[in-house]
């Protein structure tokens, strides 16, 4: 079992680059490349609020969870 | 230099005195135990198993000093939850043990050396459950590091 995070798709539909997501949601660029990468372990309330809103999308879109027996 | 520099380097320096110690202690054990069995009321002649004793200890007490050094260089460097430290402290308490049962031997001779005993086994102990608390606090650091 784990959670996919499909920030990259998401990204990609509305045609936005890791720069200027970083700058818009204010994180480092490298950490929103930790988030793409699948290699956060965790992931704020607060941090996943300012891509939904810089996405226009919801939660649901940038996370999935997969059950992979 | 802050407090917490000058404590580390404190440190450091106390390592290095000890080593010199040590590295003397190597040189005047045989005069040592020769003195020991003037002065000794026992009538059993010790000399032999109180060297192989000493210079038993004294290869994990080299062990520990040098990898004490390599701690407290991490803790310089704000290298302090690292997965090297944890094998640092594994190793610490793995010869404390080690040193615990070379006195538990020599303890057949001397009863006093359960005292050595005891203490190098309690140390031991607590540095494991330090090791486990390091453990714990790396994988904390990790996750505190990857929450985005």
């Amino acid at each position: 079992m784990k959670i996919i995070v499909n920030l990259d798709v998401v990204m990609a539909k509305r045609k936005i680059g890791s720069g200027e997501l970083a700058e818009k949601i204010g994180i480092t660029q490298a950490n929103l490349s930790v988030l793409k990468t699948g290699k956060a372990k965790a992931i704020r309330f607060s941090t996943l609020e300012k891509l939904c809103d810089a996405l226009d999308c919801q939660p649901g879109d940038i996370l999935e969870f997969s059950r992979d027996d | 230099m802050s407090a917490q520099n000058r404590s580390v380097t404190v440190t450091s320096i106390l390592i290095k005195v000890a080593l010199v110690l040590c590295t003397g202690a190597l040189f005047a054990m045989p005069f040592a135990a020769q003195m020991y069995k003037q002065i000794s009321i026992m009538n059993d002649d010790v000399t032999v198993p109180l060297l192989i004793t000493f210079y038993s200890c004294a290869a994990a007490g080299f062990v520990i000093l040098f990898v004490l050094d390599r701690l407290v260089g991490n803790i310089r460097k704000g290298e302090v939850f690292i997965p090297q430290n944890i094998k640092y402290l594994r190793i610490l308490s793995y010869c404390c043990f080690i040193i615990a049962v070379i006195t538990l031997i020599f303890a057949r001779f001397r009863l006093l050396a359960f005292i050595v005993t005891f203490a190098a086994a309690f140390i031991g102990l607590i540095l494991r459950v330090i090791k486990n608390c390091f453990e714990e606090a790396v994988r904390l650091k990790e996750e505190n590091e990857f929450t985005i």
